[in-house]
C-alpha cells in the first residue's frame, strides 16, 4: 500500500461495549475489547483522525461523507469476526483476541460468519494481539496472510509509578483500600469442619415433626375429600386461573395416593394425568447470602511477601482454583506470605460461596489471602501495583492479559506460564515459569461443543514449586529480585512501549506517524 | 494358624454393588485367599462383631494363633475386637487421613493403625505414607493381590505375539462401537439427533470384532480417579487418521445408564475420528475376557492414583505392555521396559471419605501432551518393531512376577505374620504359656 498522508486517512472504531456500558460489562467475554480499543486508539491517532462509533450502523453512512471528502477510511471493528457485519461499504477490518491454537474454520448453527477463515479473507488482512494467535491464523489462511501483531501500548502510563517505588521484594506494610468490600482469611475464621451440615438440635427436629400431615385416618380421609370437592364444585381456582382438575389432584396426592399400588397408580397417571401425574416440585429458594456491604471504602494492610492477581471469577480460561491452592499448599506454615486477589466481577453473590468453600475446604494455613471485591480509583491501584513483589497468573490461555502487562511495567517480577500470548513476553529472565501440558478445548462460541482445539493446563507442582522460589528468592536475594524486576520494565518497554507499537501499525497500514499524544489507559482492566 | 477373613462386599453382594466404592476389596480377598490358605486354615465370616471373637476364644483355648483380616480401609475397621485385627486395605494418596472428621474417630486412620498394631497395604508408596504418619518402623507390609500366576498362565501361548488376523468375542451385555452409533445422538441436548442406545433393552449375547492395534482399559467410570476424559481425548487426537487404532473400554457398574452416557457424549464431543471406540458394558465369561486380553495390544491407565489397580497387573501379567503414568501403586511394576509411560504432576485434593472435601493431601495429574506421545510411540512399536514388543511383553510378564505373584505373596505374608505372632508371643505372658 503506498504511503498517504495521515490527514487524510480516518479510523472509525466500535466495540459493543463503550465508556457508558462498561461499568456493567465488567468481567463479561466482549469487555477486554473495550479496554483494546482504548489502548489502540492514542497509536490510530498518530497516524490518521479516529472516530469511534456507539452503533455499527453509524459506520456506512460516515463512510460515505468522508469519501465524498475525498478521505480514506477504514473500519477497525473491536468484536469478535462472527458478530462483525459483513455487508458494509466500508473497509473493514477486524481486531481479533483470541486465546486457542486454532481459529473457527467451519461453519455451525447454520451461520457461516462462524467460520473466520471467510470473514478474515474477505477482509484481507488482520489485527491480532499475540503470535500465538497470528499463529493459529496463517495456518488457516496461508503464511503469506497480512497479519499484524500489536500488543496494546501501555508501558508509558506506568512512567510515574516506576519513578516513585524502588522495587522491594518484602513489602514492610502498604495499605490498601477498596470501594467495596474486602475478605481477610485471617478474619474469616475458616474451619473446614463448618463445610457440614450442622447436625439438627432438639427444637429443629421438634419444629419438623410439627409440621408433618396428621396421619391418614378415616376420619381425616374424609375431611380433606370434602374439603376438594368442596372446592372443584365451587370452581374455586376460577379467579386465579387455576383449572378445576387442580382440586381434583391435590384431593389424590394427599388424601387417596397411598391407597393404590405402585402399578395401579402408574396406570392412573397414564389414563388420568391431570389428577394422578406427578406433583408439581416446589422450588426450595436457597437462603439469601449474608454477603456485606459494598458502598463503602475499606481498607487494609498488607506486607511480607505479597502476590497479587487480577481475574474475574466467571472466567473459565483463569484456574483460580490452583492458583489458591498452591499458593496456601506451599506457604500453609509461612506467615509473611500473601495472596491479594483483586476481583474484577461486579456480582459478588456470583462467586462468594465458591470461593469461601475453597478457602475453607483449605484451611487452616498460616499464609494469608486477601479478597479485595470493588473497584480501585487509580490512586488506590497505585498502591496496589506498589503493594505486590509479584503478580501471578496460572491461566490455561490468554488472548494478552493486560494485568500481567501493568504489573511487569510497574517493575513486577511475575510467576506465569509461557504459552499462548504470554510466549511473547514471558521467560525465565522476568519470570518464574509455570509449566503446562496441552489439552483439548472448545471454541467458546461453539454451541456444537466439540473439542477442535487446544488450550493448556498449568502443572500445579511447578505453579507450587514457582511460589516456593519466588518466595525463596525475595528473602534471600533481594539483588537477584532487582534484577528480575529491571528485566521486567526492560521487557515490557521493548513488548509495549508507545513508539514500538507505533511503528508497527504505522508500517501496517503504510502510514506515515505524526507526534503522539499518548493518553492513560490505567483502569480496572482484566485480561 | 486361623486367618479369619472378611469384606464388606461378598460373593451375595457382588453384583449390585458392582462399581460402588469398596467393591474391589472382595476382588482383593478372592484373590488373597489362596495363599493364605498355604499359610494356615481360612474361615471367611460374613459378620465380625459377632463371629470373629468366638473363633479367636476357641484358638485362644487350643493355643492356635488366630488373626483376623480385615479387607477394608482402616476407618471401616473394628478396633475393639480381642482377636488381632490388621486393616488389609488400598491406597493411593500421598498422605493418609490424620485428623477426625464428620465425628468419627476412627477417620485418623492413626488411631486404627495404633489400635491394631500393624497393617497390611498393596504397594511401597502407601508403606510409605503410613510409616510417615506413624513411625519409620510401622509394621506394615505392601502385599499386591496375587494375580499373576493365573493370568501369566493365560497369556503363556501367546508368547508375546500378537494375535493373526480378527478376534471374536462373545458379549452378554450392551456393546457401543463408534463406528457403528449414530454420534449425534449424544450431542447437547438441542442438537440431538438420530437414535441412541436402549439401555433398558433385555440383555442378548452379541459378537464383537477386533482387529488392529488394539488398547485396551477396564474400569468403572463412576470411580472419580480414572480419568477416562483424557485417555479418550488423547486417543481421538492422536488417532483422528488412524483406522487400525482400537480403543476398548470394558466397564464396571452396576447401572449401564449412568456407566455409558458421560463417555458417549464424549465419543460425540471428540469427533471425527477414523480410529475406533468400542465400549463394553456386561459380563465377560472367562473365555472370553481371555480373548479380549489375546486380542490387546496395549493396556491403557489414565488414572490419577492407583492402590494397586487389578486389571492393570492382570494385562500386564499376561505379557500386555501398558500405557500408563509410573505414579503410587504403579511406581512398584511400571518401568520404561515394560511402559509407555506417561508423565504427570501434583495436585492438590481432598482423602475421597473426607464429606468436607478438605485439601489435604495429593493426587497425580496426566500431563495430556505425553498421554498423545505414548499412544503415537506405542502404535509405531506395534506396527514397526515387532521385536521390541516382544521384549516389552516379556518385561511385563517377568516384573508382574516379581510383584504379584503368589510366590512373592505367600513369602512376605509368611514373614510379616511371623514376625507379627513373634512379638506378640513375646509381649503377651498368657500366650506365651500357651
Amino acid at each position: 500500500m503506498a504511503a498517504s498522508s495521515w490527514d487524510a486517512m480516518n479510523f472509525i472504531l466500535y466495540s459493543d461495549v463503550n465508556d457508558r456500558s462498561i461499568s456493567q460489562s465488567l468481567g463479561r467475554p466482549e469487555y477486554s475489547y473495550y479496554f483494546v480499543l482504548k489502548a489502540y486508539r492514542p497509536v490510530l491517532e498518530s497516524l490518521g483522525r479516529v472516530h469511534v462509533v456507539s452503533a455499527i450502523t453509524e459506520v456506512d453512512p460516515l463512510f460515505r461523507q468522508l469519501r465524498e471528502a475525498g478521505e480514506d477510511m477504514l473500519f477497525l471493528s473491536f468484536t469478535p469476526p462472527q458478530n462483525t457485519p459483513t455487508d458494509l461499504e466500508c473497509p473493514t477490518l477486524c481486531v481479533v483476541a483470541w486465546e486457542f491454537d486454532s481459529i473457527p474454520d467451519e461453519i455451525w448453527d447454520n451461520d457461516p460468519r462462524h467460520d473466520w477463515t471467510q470473514m478474515l479473507a474477505r477482509q484481507g488482512r488482520v489485527i491480532t494481539l499475540s503470535s500465538h494467535t497470528a499463529r493459529a491464523i496463517r495456518r488457516a489462511l496461508g503464511e503469506d496472510f497480512p497479519v499484524l501483531v500489536l500488543p496494546t501500548p501501555l508501558w508509558e502510563n506506568f512512567a510515574a509509578i516506576r519513578q516513585q517505588q524502588v522495587p522491594a521484594p518484602v513489602n514492610p506494610g502498604t495499605p490498601l483500600a477498596i470501594k467495596g468490600c474486602i475478605f481477610d482469611s485471617r478474619t474469616l475464621a475458616l474451619s473446614a469442619d463448618d463445610l457440614l451440615p450442622k447436625p439438627l438440635t432438639a427444637e429443629q427436629l421438634a419444629a419438623i415433626e410439627a409440621q408433618r400431615p396428621p396421619p391418614l385416618t378415616v376420619k381425616r380421609r374424609l375431611v380433606i375429600a370434602r374439603h376438594y370437592l368442596r372446592q372443584w364444585r365451587l370452581d374455586a381456582g376460577r379467579e386465579q386461573q387455576q383449572p378445576r382438575v387442580k382440586f381434583l389432584h391435590h384431593w389424590y396426592w394427599e388424601g387417596l395416593r397411598d391407597l393404590f399400588s405402585r402399578r395401579a397408580h402408574a396406570w392412573l397417571e397414564r389414563q388420568l394425568p391431570s389428577i394422578a401425574g406427578p406433583q408439581a416440585v416446589a422450588v426450595v429458594e436457597p437462603p439469601p447470602l449474608d454477603l456485606p456491604d459494598t458502598t463503602s471504602v475499606v481498607d487494609t494492610t498488607v506486607d511480607g511477601v505479597v502476590y497479587v492477581t487480577v481475574f474475574n471469577p466467571k472466567d473459565g480460561r483463569k484456574n483460580w482454583h490452583q492458583l489458591i491452592t498452591a499458593f496456601c499448599w506451599a506457604f500453609r506454615e509461612t506467615a509473611d506470605a500473601t495472596l491479594v486477589l483483586k476481583i474484577t466481577q461486579n456480582n459478588l453473590a456470583s462467586y462468594y460461596s465458591e470461593l469461601m468453600t475453597l478457602l475453607a475446604q483449605l484451611s487452616p494455613f498460616a499464609c494469608r489471602v486477601v479478597v479485595l471485591h470493588g473497584y480501585l480509583d487509580d490512586a488506590q491501584y497505585t498502591r496496589l501495583y506498589a503493594a505486590a513483589s509479584y503478580y501471578v497468573n496460572a491461566s490455561r490461555c490468554e488472548g494478552l492479559c493486560l494485568p500481567l502487562m501493568e504489573f511487569m511495567s510497574s517493575g513486577k517480577p511475575v510467576i506465569a506460564p509461557d504459552h499462548t500470548a504470554m510466549e511473547d513476553y514471558i521467560d525465565d529472565s522476568v519470570a518464574f515459569v509455570i509449566k503446562s501440558s496441552e489439552e483439548p478445548a472448545i471454541w467458546p462460541q461453539d454451541s456444537r461443543l466439540i473439542y477442535r482445539t487446544l488450550r493448556h493446563r498449568p502443572d500445579w507442582a511447578s505453579l507450587k514449586q514457582a511460589y516456593e522460589d519466588s518466595y525463596r528468592m525475595a528473602k534471600d536475594q533481594p539483588e537477584r529480585y532487582r534484577q528480575m524486576s529491571a528485566a521486567a520494565v526492560e521487557r515490557m518497554h521493548d513488548y509495549c512501549a508507545f513508539a514500538p507499537v507505533q511503528t508497527r501499525m504505522a508500517e501496517f497500514f503504510g502510514l506515515a506517524p505524526h507526534p503522539a499524544n499518548a493518553a492513560s489507559v490505567t483502569e480496572n482492566a482484566s485480561c | 494358624m486361623l486367618i479369619i477373613i472378611h469384606s464388606e462386599t461378598n460373593q451375595h453382594t457382588i453384583a449390585q454393588n458392582l462399581g460402588r466404592s469398596e467393591y474391589s476389596y472382595y476382588f482383593v480377598l478372592k484373590e488373597y485367599r489362596p495363599v493364605l490358605e498355604r499359610l494356615g486354615r481360612v474361615v471367611e465370616v460374613a459378620d465380625p462383631l459377632t463371629e470373629v471373637d468366638a473363633l479367636y476364644e476357641e484358638c485362644r483355648a487350643s493355643g492356635e494363633p488366630c488373626v483376623f483380616l480385615s479387607f477394608s480401609p482402616p476407618h471401616r475397621t473394628p478396633v475393639h475386637l480381642m482377636c488381632p485385627t490388621l486393616p488389609v486395605f488400598a491406597w493411593e494418596f500421598s498422605t493418609i487421613p490424620n485428623e477426625p472428621f464428620a465425628g468419627e474417630p476412627r477417620n485418623d486412620w492413626r488411631t486404627v493403625l495404633q489400635a491394631c498394631g500393624a497393617a497390611i497395604t498393596h504397594s511401597s508408596y502407601t508403606v510409605n505414607a503410613v510409616r510417615e504418619a506413624m513411625d519409620s518402623d510401622y509394621p506394615i507390609v505392601a502385599v499386591p493381590a496375587p494375580v499373576w500366576d493365573r493370568f501369566a498362565a493365560r497369556g503363556a501361548p501367546l508368547q508375546g505375539q500378537p494375535p493373526n488376523g480378527p478376534v471374536r468375542l462373545k458379549i452378554k451385555g450392551l456393546v457401543a462401537d463408534s463406528r457403528k452409533l449414530d454420534l449425534n445422538a449424544f450431542a447437547p441436548r438441542p442438537l440431538r439427533t438420530g437414535k441412541g442406545l436402549d439401555f433398558h433393552a433385555p440383555v442378548r449375547e452379541q459378537e464383537l470384532l477386533l482387529d488392529g492395534v488394539v488398547y485396551t482399559s477396564v474400569f468403572n467410570p463412576g470411580d472419580g480417579r480414572k480419568n477416562w476424559e483424557d485417555m479418550l481425548s488423547a486417543f481421538c487426537v492422536t488417532f483422528r487418521e488412524v483406522e487400525d487404532a482400537t480403543l476398548v473400554l470394558k466397564l464396571t457398574h452396576h447401572d449401564a445408564e449412568e456407566a455409558l452416557s458421560d463417555i458417549l457424549h464424549h465419543l460425540y464431543k471428540n469427533q471425527s475420528y477414523r480410529c475406533r471406540i468400542v465400549l463394553i458394558y456386561g459380563y465377560l465369561a472367562d473365555a472370553d475376557y481371555e480373548r479380549l486380553v489375546q486380542a490387546t495390544r496395549y493396556v491403557v491407565n489414565t488414572s490419577y492414583g492407583e492402590g494397586q489397580c487389578l486389571p492393570l497387573m492382570e494385562f500386564m501379567s499376561c505379557g500386555k505392555p501398558a500405557v500408563a503414568p509410573r505414579t503410587t501403586a504403579m511406581i512398584d511394576y511400571l518401568s520404561a521396559d515394560n511402559a509407555f509411560l506417561i508423565d504427570s504432576t501434583d495436585e492438590l485434593t481432598a482423602w475421597p471419605h473426607d464429606p468436607r472435601k478438605a485439601f489435604r493431601t495429593l493426587r497425580y495429574v496426566t500431563n495430556w501432551t505425553s498421554l498423545c506421545t505414548a499412544y503415537r510411540a506405542s502404535y509405531v512399536v506395534a506396527k514397526e518393531d515387532p521385536q521390541r514388543y516382544a521384549q516389552m511383553a516379556a518385561q511385563a510378564v517377568s516384573s508382574l512376577q516379581d510383584f504379584c505373584s503368589q510366590a512373592v505373596a505367600e513369602q512376605r505374608l509368611q514373614v510379616f505374620l511371623g514376625q507379627l505372632f513373634g512379638r506378640r508371643v513375646a509381649a503377651d505372658p498368657e500366650m506365651r504359656g500357651a
